[in-house]
């Protein structure tokens, strides 16, 4: 009689024990089984011949042009600046302009501007669709050859000669060392199309900073680094790292409508 | 006395639900949510008892950029109350000249007393930092009193708080 009274009273317990146990049982199989894994790429070495940037010029584009007479005409958008990242997989941005408004956007393959979707890039126009219309539009020709000079150094940091422009390493050390000087004299944000990094437009640029002297302009999009899309901050981190092994920086920034390669040798 | 028993039967639901709640599951599940914030810890050892989790040794990674290395994370689990306890975080030799080099600990404590803040307290070679996160409104309120390191060293952290009569504080929108 004693035992059974016993056993009854710790009946509710076994209850509870299995209710708390199945609500935990439950929230075990909505709840991840793996953590996060840091995926590092294979290969972070930086990989620059100074050669290559002769073949980076002109590239060819190898899609098949739909016939003219398929295309219409917009009068309201005008192309400001076309980057094809990769042109076998029709990959890259475009800086469409309303001209009513004067407003700019930044988009993507497969992306809306004014109802209008961005079908395919070509290397001097582009290919819009709306309504199963496709629609032709060029890009606007830039109204000069884009080149960037070098503002003098009084104390020879930089040097332009007939080589390129050549940077005192110590110069640059008095940037790497210093973090917060790099900070306090430019301010660069990244272009991200579909979470992805596309690059790195310079949002302000202080004045007589070393960034002014070499060349950047506020507005430029840096895309790659010694032939390297800037597509992570990992890549970014990775040129910080190694900075003292680099001897030669080949940026390429998106300017304008153009793409400008700037060459530096640090000496 | 059937007072007594209820409060009995509901202490033993809450022991069995800490006792059993998966806690490695649980972190899996806070790594992910920090993963949305492009932040991962990895190569950390995970250690379960009964009532908390600890990791040990791991390294932090923003945007894919090792910043930090951690000694140890303690989540402590009690339901009623909840502690997440940091100790000892170092921060990678690229950054210590934008950010301070040595955090010493940092706690963060949740109370079902208070459900909608979660209160934060830390030190370091940056000074001493309170604070509560609400819930509610998804705002973080700090309040640091600064270390000399901080005054000369890391003036730019300290111009984008704002100057209290003691210390600086901040408030960031989430």
């Amino acid at each position: 009689m004693n035992i059974n009274y016993k056993i009854k009273s710790l009946l509710p317990y076994l209850y509870i024990f299995l209710l708390a146990y199945t609500l935990n049982a439950i929230l075990f199989t909505f709840l991840p089984k793996s953590g996060v894994k840091l995926a590092l790429k294979a290969n972070n070495q930086i990989t620059y011949s100074r050669y290559n940037l002769f073949f980076n010029k002109n590239k060819e584009i190898k899609k098949v042009a739909i016939p003219e007479k398929e295309y219409f005409s917009i009068e309201q958008i005008r192309v400001k600046a076309i980057f094809i990242e990769n042109e076998n997989e029709n990959s890259g941005l475009v800086i469409l302009e309303d001209k009513n408004t004067n407003k700019s956007s930044l988009l993507s393959v497969g992306q809306k501007f004014k109802s209008y979707t961005l079908e395919t890039l070509f290397n001097n126009y582009i290919v819009l669709e709306k309504d199963a219309k496709k629609y032709k539009v060029i890009l606007l020709k830039p109204s000069s050859k884009l080149e960037y000079s070098i503002l003098k150094d009084k104390k020879e940091n930089l040097i332009q000669s007939e080589s390129g422009i050549k940077i005192s390493r110590a110069y640059l050390n008095t940037y790497v060392k210093d973090l917060s000087k790099v900070w306090n004299n430019i301010s660069i944000k990244e272009i991200k199309v579909k979470n992805k990094v596309q690059g790195f437009k310079i949002n302000n640029i202080s004045q007589n900073s070393i960034f002014e002297k070499l060349g950047l302009k506020k507005g430029d999009i840096i895309t790659r680094v010694n032939n390297k899309n800037v597509d992570s901050y990992d890549y970014v981190f990775s040129l910080y790292e190694n900075i003292n092994k680099i001897e030669y920086f080949l940026i390429e920034v998106l300017r304008n409508n153009q793409t400008l390669e700037l060459n530096y040798e640090i000496n | 006395m059937k007072l007594l028993k209820l409060f009995s039967y509901i202490l033993f639901f809450l022991l069995i639900i800490v006792l059993t709640l998966p806690k490695e599951n649980l972190y899996y599940f806070f790594e992910k949510e920090l993963k949305h914030h492009n932040i991962i810890l990895s190569k950390e050892k995970i250690e379960e008892s009964f009532f908390s989790l600890t990791l040990f040794s791991a390294d932090v990674d923003f945007n894919k950029v090792p910043l930090s290395k951690i000694k140890e994370i303690d989540f402590n689990f009690y339901l009623i109350y909840n502690t997440l306890a940091i100790n000892s975080i170092s921060i990678k030799e690229g950054f210590v000249s934008i950010l301070p080099s040595k955090i010493k600990n940092a706690y963060f404590s949740y109370s079902l007393f208070t459900p909608l803040t979660l209160n934060i307290s830390a030190n370091g070679n940056f000074g001493k930092l309170i604070g509560r996160f609400s819930l509610s409104s998804w705002r973080l309120k700090l309040k640091l009193s600064e270390s000399n390191l901080m005054r000369v060293k890391y003036k730019n952290i300290l111009r984008k708080m704002k100057k209290e009569k003691k210390g600086y504080s901040y408030e960031y929108q989430l």
